[in-house]
């Protein structure tokens, strides 16, 4: 139903309301009217009424049409505003035009009234519509601006969420995968539309769904992103793979609730693989510079094993020859020759000295050969344990012995210099370890233990180096200490000495990378602790801790 | 005049077995010395024909006690009988050792070696 016209009509009398209700031009409009005949009632109205149009008479006793007409543009400046007047000709009809009026009629022509009010009510329904288009087309281009801006954005993020080299994975507080960038893709196999909307959990992943799902509960808990390093997986195509993830929590303001993660993992696979390639290269290095010391250790002995050998066998000879001589002489006596005696009795006496020598120095030579074999046998046995083969994991070990091979494997390093103290405890469990690995840390505190020592033998402070070596039990940790009465590190480089490259050594002696290797070692791959303390111009202690447990 | 060879080492096994093995080939007294100050002392004391030394030792090194003979006792042999593998140690110890041997040693090359050098 079409809304009525609402009509304001500014009269004294009702003879415009009758015009316009018998006028046949606007029959087909349904139309309200109100006749007020004074400004008060006029003001009130356009206060709190919205005519759609307004007719005056001009020629009211209290105020004419101008003013009338003045006070209707001060509410709404595009209401028609028809003037209808007995006197208005000329100028001041012009007037009337000039100062908005829509039309002007005069008595004589009321015929006009229902034409002009029509086309008024029609104009004005046209321009009420007009100007709601006009603002729909305003609204549009600020939309369609406020859209393309948002689209910019929204490919921005998308252009970095694509291209970024590092899993994105959201994940909602339901623990419904929510993103699952390219990269993720890539690196699991697995395309983000089988993924998303899928429960985390079920990913099909074989990595350690206890340690990220422990950081998932610790990153709730703290509301603080947290670190997970060297998770493993086994991809489709049967590479493993090694990442390193963060898991940051998703919040709006600090006191909202957590929404979901985002978590965000780099592919640590080659890097590990490069730290494993150097720990290795480190591993042949310190075996190759240990080679001739070992060498010389493994050719004494050698040597004596040798000449040993050879003395029992040339004595056998002797005794063989001996015997001979012996058996004729006492054939020679049971035939009752008296030369065998006589023989017999001269020989007698350089044989006993020789025989004698012989009884006493064969054995002792055995035992010396026997002793150089073990000797032997010992170095490269622990030139064995030393270069153990490379491990994947941890595997419980009885480290006085690893220590042990290591400081015979290094005796031609520090024997000339120092002595060696050791001082295993015998009740040490296994430890769970990388055993190559910490062998390699052990030499390397060692030989710079030995390097100090030579500087303090140099500088005058000692006569003679000692090294510490001792193995205790703490709890739930292993504690190995490996002291040295050697020049010490001086203060200010105290802080610097697990620096990757840094040495205080000639150029060429040493990488600088001993122990920054020693500490990733100790502190990363074992989770364990290397510390020291130091006394410059006393020596120096260094502390390695072993979890008992994995953590 | 027996000749007199002096062995120096810093391994008592090694010398022993040297003295075993040295017992009845040739005519030869051998002494043998586990510090440089008895090697002087035997130099000091009388005749000595040559000297066989080790390299590395606890207080002095071999080619230094060799090159110190070579000095005071220019007459007296010098073998280096080094357990230490390196060019290095080769090079040094051709100033002052004429012969140069490596551990582990045929008893039989040292003593043919020492033979030589005496002109035997």
């Amino acid at each position: 139903m079409a809304i009525p016209v609402n009509i304001l009509i500014l009269d004294d009398s009702s003879a415009l309301v009758e015009i316009l209700e018998h006028e046949p031009a606007l029959n087909h409009i349904v139309f309200t009217s109100h006749v007020v005949d004074n400004k008060n009632e006029y003001n009130t109205y356009l206060e709190n009424q919205e005519p759609d149009i307004i007719l005056a008479d001009f020629d009211l006793p209290s105020f004419d049409g101008f003013e009338a007409l003045s006070m209707a543009r001060g509410f709404n400046a595009n209401v028609p505003f028809i003037i209808v007047s007995g006197n208005l000709r000329g100028d001041p009809e012009m007037e009337a035009m000039r100062g908005g009026a829509t039309d002007c009629i005069h008595k004589d022509c009321l015929a006009r009234l229902g034409p002009v009010v029509n086309r008024a009510i029609v104009e004005n329904r046209n321009r009420k519509t007009l100007e709601s288009l006009e603002g729909l087309v305003e609204d549009a281009a600020e939309r369609s601006l406020a859209e393309e801006r948002i689209r910019k954005i929204n490919s921005e993020y998308e252009l970095i969420f694509n291209s970024i080299v590092s899993v994105i994975i959201g994940v909602s507080r339901g623990d419904v995968i929510t993103h699952w960038n390219p990269y993720a893709e890539e690196l699991f196999g697995i395309s983000a539309g089988d993924i998303v909307g899928h429960v985390f959990s079920e990913l099909g992943l074989d990595w350690s769904w206890e340690r990220v799902y422990m950081a998932i509960a610790d990153c709730v808990v703290t509301e603080e992103p947290v670190r997970l390093d060297d998770l493993s997986f086994n991809r489709r195509d049967g590479k493993t793979i090694i990442l390193g993830l963060t898991i940051n929590p998703l919040k709006r303001s600090a006191n909202e609730d957590i929404e979901g993660f985002i978590i965000l993992g780099r592919d640590l696979t080659q890097r590990r693989f490069l730290e494993a390639q150097l720990i290795q290269a480190r591993k042949l290095e310190a075996v190759g510079q240990l080679a001739s010391g070992v060498a010389h250790e493994i050719n004494t002995p050698i040597q004596y094993v040798g000449d040993n050998l050879n003395f029992v066998r040339d004595s056998f000879l002797k005794l063989g020859v001996m015997k001979e001589v012996m058996d004729w002489c006492f054939g020679q006596i049971e035939s009752g020759s008296k030369t065998g005696n006589i023989l017999g009795k001269y020989l007698g006496d350089e044989s006993k000295e020789e025989v004698n020598y012989l009884m006493s120095e064969i054995p002792a030579a055995i035992d010396e050969a026997l002793e150089g074999v073990e000797r032997v046998a010992k170095i490269v046995r622990s030139m064995k344990q030393f270069s153990h083969p490379s491990q994947e994991e941890k595997r419980p070990a009885d480290i006085n012995r690893a220590i042990g091979s290591t400081v015979i494997i290094s005796r031609n390093e520090w024997k000339y210099v120092a002595e060696v103290e050791e001082q295993y405890d015998p009740d040490l469990p296994p430890v769970p370890c990388f055993e190559a690995e910490l062998n390699q840390v052990i030499l390397n505190i060692i030989m710079n233990a030995v390097d100090a020592i030579k500087d303090a033998v140099e500088a005058g402070l000692i006569q003679k180096g000692l090294i510490g070596i001792a193995t205790r039990r703490n709890d739930r940790w292993v504690e190995i200490e490996i002291s040295d009465n050697g020049t010490g590190i001086p203060e200010d480089l105290q802080g610097r000495i697990f620096d990757p490259f840094f040495t205080t050594k000639d150029v060429g002696k040493g990488t600088g990378q001993g122990l920054a290797i020693s500490y990733s070692i100790i502190n990363q791959k074992h989770s364990g602790l290397l510390s020291f303390s130091s006394t410059p111009g006393r020596g120096t202690k260094f502390f390695i801790s072993l979890p008992l447990e994995d953590t | 005049m027996k000749k007199r060879i002096v062995f120096l080492d810093d391994d008592i096994k090694f010398l022993n077995g040297i003295k075993r093995v040295f017992r009845d080939m040739g005519e030869w007294d051998i002494i043998t010395c586990l510090k440089a100050e008895k090697v002087f002392q035997e130099l000091a004391e009388g005749h000595v024909d040559v000297v066989v030394s080790d390299y590395r030792m606890p207080e002095v090194d071999g080619l230094t006690v060799l090159g110190r003979i070579k000095t005071e006792y220019p007459s007296v042999h010098r073998v280096l009988l080094s357990g230490q593998v390196s060019d290095a140690v080769y090079n040094e110890s051709l100033a002052v050792a004429e012969r140069y041997l490596e551990k582990p040693c045929d008893a039989e090359m040292i003593y043919n070696v020492i033979n030589e050098l005496m002109g035997g």
